[in-house]
């Protein structure tokens, strides 16, 4: 018996704007906090929240630096945070498949009764 | 698990991932529009010292574009805070020098004078082929096409350094509309 696709579910990128910084940062050497912050229309706060914990479970690293004596913070996604959103996508569609195999079949609730 | 949560998640994620593919697509205009320029100075060049001493040229011609490249994606990423990968253009710059050193030289030794005159631009377009294929852009892949057609044809008519010079200036046309396309 197949797992259910559920179980592929990683929690640390199963959320809306963690998957959107995943995304953002897919095909990117890296980007700025500010542009990831303008792109997913995320606060300061909020994306400061998720970029922790995709940091501490390893899927995306930050570096700061000070040009033009301006601090900028960028990010950029790992080895492993590429993977993981692959993964994500993956069990996505996975379990829309099997959620569209369900709605194919006849529901017998349904079924018009042949009884009088 | 909720369908239509799922369903919505899958979908923004493919937005920000379009959004993505298209910023890297306006970035690869830049090594391109560059190398069209790199094309047209060794037009002449080719003619002055023969397509057989053409490859030092060439080779520095690459590495300027990967300089002035890397500067410019600096220089955007300070502007912007969006630095695109240039690895996808080295790798066209590496097998574009390398195999049309390749395929010029075995034209040379073998006695295949079309080898010797297209081998190293139809290297070249195969590798932009392939960088179309991985930066999905419609544009470069029919750039590329454009450009093997060119080589064919060119190849099939005329000869010597002139053959040269001429794929040079029709690459360089191409690449100029092709980079003005993706840039758009």
């Amino acid at each position: 018996m197949t797992q259910h696709p559920i179980h592929d579910i990683d929690d640390d990128v199963h959320q809306r704007v963690r998957l959107g910084i995943l995304a953002s940062l897919s095909g990117l050497a890296k980007a700025d906090v500010k542009h990831l912050k303008t792109t997913l229309g995320v606060t300061d706060g909020n994306l400061g929240r998720h970029l922790q914990a995709l940091e501490e479970a390893g899927l995306v690293a930050q570096t700061k630096t000070t040009g033009n004596g301006r601090p900028r913070t960028w990010v950029k996604i790992t080895a492993k945070g590429r993977r993981a959103l692959r993964d994500e996508i993956r069990a996505l569609q996975r379990l829309l498949g099997d959620v569209g195999a369900l709605s194919d079949q006849p529901d017998p609730a349904r079924e018009p009764s042949l009884d009088t | 698990m909720d369908p239509i949560a799922a369903e919505l998640a899958l979908a923004e994620t493919a937005a920000a991932k379009r959004r993505v593919d298209g910023l890297v697509r306006t970035a690869m205009a830049v090594p391109l529009r560059l190398l069209a320029l790199a094309w047209i100075v060794l037009c002449p060049i080719a003619l002055l010292v023969g397509r057989n001493h053409l490859g030092p040229a060439v080779g520095i011609a690459l590495l300027a574009v990967t300089a002035v490249s890397w500067v410019r994606y600096r220089r955007v990423a300070r502007e912007r805070g969006v630095r695109a990968h240039l690895w996808p253009w080295l790798a066209v710059a590496v097998i574009a020098l390398g195999g049309g050193a390749a395929a010029s030289r075995s034209g040379t030794g073998h006695g295949l004078a079309w080898l010797n005159i297209a081998g190293p631009f139809v290297v070249n377009a195969l590798a932009l082929l392939a960088l179309a294929g991985f930066v999905r852009s419609r544009a470069i892949g029919i750039a590329a096409v454009t450009m093997l057609a060119i080589s064919f044809i060119i190849a099939g008519m005329l000869s010597g350094d002139v053959a040269v010079a001429v794929q040079l200036a029709a690459y360089a046309t191409v690449l100029m509309v092709a980079s003005a396309r993706i840039a758009r």
